[in-house]
């Protein structure tokens, strides 16, 4: 049996965050999307970057299967729109690339891993962008078929499957 | 009653991210919050390095590095003899992506892991929740990090081990963490 030792340490952070001043937790977030927003044309430019990578790997892939590696690329991608739709809450980007992101887990372990579906949300991505702020009721009929091409492959669920708000 | 202040001003911190977008949006929220020292590695070599010299109040690691993986970079952090890193509030950024490693994630030693993507109101309740978090620190020859048995959370969870079942709804107030979460349904 291994001995075990017992710290009860106190982090300076816990003693820094209560010295006078500072910022509630309303204007602390206010803050921080103010300062979001002094970035919107990078995050805009990782965002083009990366569905430019995801619609090349598929453009490629063509008719044939994707390799898991290929697919674990897009993934990362769309974990970078996520990334970015999250924080400046773009509702239709990040539906869409919830559903992306179902779609490429359950690529990962299928037997086939048609381009595809994949390209459909590529092109999906590309139109939740040029309307980034746009309500889910304009989208509704667009992300109502995203889920049905992911459920096909074993993605059910994608709608509802949303980042930590 | 009035809402409690924070003060970030002259809290330190050192993200790790390999992507320069994500890296920056981290950033912005920080600097949102009030944080105005703040330092950035692309890799966990070059944090390993900066660490060394400068350390920092609060770590913030991203799960993929090009280098090494963000778990290791932990696990290098609580094996360093400074107490002032062996005990430094380490939050791990996990994407969908990693989100099948969560034993590893657990047992590498962070504070709390963030799910990606996330929102500044989630980065910032995890910091103040790891902040405040009375963990105690435990050293043994398997694991070294913060007690993964939620002491702290007599108050609002049952005594005996929970499931999906009999957990009780969480406290809004209470800064919320969804990899806690899911590593209490993983042991139990």
């Amino acid at each position: 049996m291994s001995a075990v030792k017992y710290h009860w340490p106190e982090p300076r952070l816990r003693t820094l965050l209560t010295e006078p001043g500072g910022k509630t937790r309303s204007e602390a977030l206010a803050g921080a999307a103010e300062a979001l927003e002094e970035c919107r044309d990078v995050a805009m430019e990782g965002v083009r970057e990366s569905l430019g990578e995801i619609e090349a790997i598929v453009e490629a892939a063509g008719a044939r299967d994707l390799t898991r590696d290929e697919v674990f690329c897009v993934l990362e991608h769309a974990e970078r729109l996520a990334g970015v739709a999250t924080p400046f809450q773009w509702p239709v980007l990040l539906q869409v690339t919830a559903s992306l992101g179902l779609l490429g887990d359950a690529l990962l372990d299928a037997a086939h891993r048609p381009a595809h579906p994949l390209a459909v949300h590529a092109r999906a991505v590309r139109w939740a962008l040029d309307h980034a702020e746009s309500a889910e009721a304009e989208a509704g009929p667009m992300l109502a078929g995203l889920e049905k091409v992911a459920a096909r492959y074993g993605a059910a669920g994608a709608q509802a499957a949303g980042p930590a708000a | 009653m009035a809402e409690p202040r924070l003060n970030f001003d002259n809290v330190s911190a050192l993200v790790v991210d390999r992507d320069q977008y994500s890296l920056t949006l981290t950033r912005q929220m920080l600097r949102g919050f009030g944080l105005r020292t703040q330092y950035q590695a692309r890799s966990g070599d070059e944090a390993q390095k900066f660490l060394r010299k400068t350390p920092v109040d609060l770590c913030i690691v991203e799960a993929r590095l090009t280098d090494m993986s963000g778990y290791d970079l932990v696990h290098w952090i609580r094996r360093r003899p400074e107490e002032i890193l062996r005990f430094m509030p380490v939050m791990l950024l996990s994407g969908y992506t990693q989100m099948r490693n969560v034993a590893t994630s657990r047992d590498c030693g962070a504070n709390c892991i963030v799910r990606k993507p996330f929102s500044p109101k989630v980065l910032y309740d995890h910091i103040v929740w790891s902040a405040a978090s009375k963990r105690p620190h435990l050293e043994s020859s398997v694991y070294i990090g913060p007690d993964r048995r939620f002491h702290d959370l007599e108050d609002t969870a049952p005594a005996r081990r929970v499931t999906d079942e009999d957990a009780p709804a969480p406290d809004p107030d209470a800064a919320p963490d969804i990899a806690d979460d899911q590593l209490r349904r993983t042991r139990a």
